[in-house]
């Protein structure tokens, strides 16, 4: 067994947007039954479930409560309940037990029902939890506020305007215009951006990612257990690098940790950045996406937004990023936004994304951020040849 | 915390010094007696030699703005009638070395603030201590330092 042997064998996806009818249980049952259907396989097969819980439905055991509704015993369950670089860095959890002969088929499943299950104001602030409990919450810092300190130092490093950036969800709404899935997909411009409301200095509404329903969960199976009912994508290699919690205690705030999670993972598939086709990059905030480029290598530094302005990210540039619409406008229902840049790579090397498709899109890279820039995990992945 | 109430200090131990400094008016932070890394938020040990012998030291309470923002919209209950309000990082200098804070900006508009701006620390009584804002140094201040 080796890497080369890990596949990804299965995706399932659910309506994303407003989903009222469904709570974040049936979401789950649905994608996960999804995804084992495209995996060609059953439900009994499944050896390890792992979910990443629900905020409307904050089960302890959820993946054990998941395992239950589907009327399933897998000998692993588990439940891991963190954000954005998680649904990436679990590839490597997964590849790991796959490797170790511990199971032949992983389940991955996120879903929840963020837009429809609770008000939206109790859904940011339950997100609100990042900041020290008596040492920075006292001052009122939000969630977007935190990220807004850290896109001002970049666009100081930088010597950026903060127009600068909006071309970023303007891609993002481009890609989310040809793809039927999408949560938003009425074309934006650079002015509707800049027009829109300072949420926090210099974070603007269509810079943030909305609050939405939906989920998304991915099969990975040993090669040889594979029933080849779909084209097979290799996952290559997945870089990790875990910096701070607290944005006063990051090493640096002026790069991320995508510049040892992008390097590493680059190292372990023995491939190059000039190699990708596609990119998914995590970004529910739209100067995250410049400043990731930068750090994965895919530009110099400070010049992620003009990477971006130029085209180079659009769909027939020299690496189209986040060909769903990304987190600003595919979706954001919390913990599965960046389990769906696994799946839209996925799609992308199965070749399955119609007008959004990047021809002969072989190798992928998907990109994973979680805390306040904090945590980071790059995967790079390949159609099985 | 509760989602109606603004959070307080809560009176840790390891965090007491801190606030009783600040209710007095002074800025104090750990230091580690064996290697001398200043740390900041307090800790009960040191994160770079992982000693648990500390000293507290005062720092001047001024510091540098090394980044900022102004909230226009909170979700956040307990401040809810604020924005917009600023919040920002500050860079603080002590012997031993440098911590970042994150405080409240007070009394100067949006469009004055600038990264790097000099800043002096501002102590508003609450409770059971003190909160650390920052306020610009005047010119004339800035003179006599
Ligand atoms: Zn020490």
């Amino acid at each position: 067994m080796a890497w080369s042997d890990i596949c990804i064998t299965g995706l399932g996806e659910s309506p994303v947007g407003k989903v009222p009818e469904k709570s974040s249980t049936d979401l789950y049952a649905g994608v996960i039954l999804d995804a084992v259907d495209d995996a060609g396989i059953t439900p009994d097969d499944v050896d390890v479930l792992i979910t990443g819980g629900s905020r409307v439905d904050p089960y302890l055991y959820h993946a054990e409560m998941m395992a239950e509704y589907l009327g399933i015993t897998p000998p692993t369950c588990l439940t891991v309940n963190t954000g954005g670089s998680t649904s990436v860095s679990l590839l490597r959890q997964a590849a790991a037990l796959l490797l170790a002969g511990m199971a032949e088929h992983v389940v991955i499943a996120k879903a929840d029902n963020l837009a429809t299950g609770m008000s939206r104001d109790s859904v940011v602030e339950s997100m609100a939890t990042i900041g020290h409990p008596e040492l920075e919450s006292p001052q009122g810092p939000t969630i977007p506020s935190l990220y807004a300190l850290i896109e001002q130092r970049y666009l100081h490093r930088a010597s950026l305007r903060p127009e600068e950036i909006a071309p970023v969800a303007v891609v993002d709404r481009y890609h989310a215009s040809l793809n039927p899935a999408a949560q938003y997909r009425d074309p934006i411009t650079t002015e509707d951006v800049l027009a829109s409301r300072l949420i926090s200095d210099p974070l603007r509404l269509l810079e943030c990612a909305p609050v939405s329903d939906g989920g998304c969960a991915v099969v990975l199976s040993r090669r040889e257990r594979a029933s080849g009912k779909r084209p097979l994508v290799n996952v290559l290699a997945v870089g990790q690098a875990h910096d701070f919690e607290h944005v006063t205690q990051a090493s640096s705030l002026e790069y991320t940790g995508a510049r040892i999670s992008g390097p590493a993972a680059f190292r372990d598939a023995g491939v190059s950045p000039s190699e990708i086709d596609v990119a998914m990059i995590y970004d529910a905030f739209a100067f995250i996406q410049c400043m990731q480029l930068e750090d994965l290598g895919f530009c110099a530094p400070g010049e992620g937004a003009a990477f971006v302005g130029d085209g180079n990210t659009r769909l027939g540039g020299a690496l189209p990023v986040n060909t769903h619409g990304g987190v600003l406008s595919h979706s954001h229902a919390g913990r599965p936004s960046a389990l769906f840049l696994v799946v839209e790579a996925a799609r992308q090397l199965r070749n399955e994304c119609g007008g959004r498709q990047v021809h002969g899109a072989a190798t992928a890279l998907v990109h994973g951020e979680g805390g306040i820039l904090a945590s980071h995990a790059t995967a790079v992945l390949r159609a099985a040849s | 915390m509760t989602t109606t109430e603004r959070p307080r200090p809560a009176g840790y131990d390891d965090h007491r010094p801190f606030w009783d400094g600040a209710a007095a008016g002074r800025l104090v932070v750990q230091r580690c007696t064996q290697c001398g890394a200043v740390r900041w938020p307090p800790r009960i040990l040191c994160g770079a030699c992982l000693s648990p012998e500390v000293e507290w030291v005062e720092a001047t309470p001024t510091g540098s703005l090394f980044t900022w923002t102004v909230i226009h919209h909170t979700t956040l209950a307990g401040f809810k009638d604020d924005p917009p309000y600023a919040v920002g990082l500050v860079e603080v200098t002590v012997a031993g070395g440098l911590v970042r804070m994150l405080g409240g900006i007070r009394g100067c508009a949006p469009s004055e603030l600038q990264v790097g701006m000099a800043l002096r620390a501002q102590f508003e009584v609450v409770d059971d201590g003190a909160l650390v804002n920052w306020v610009l140094v005047g010119d004339d201040e800035r003179q006599e330092t």
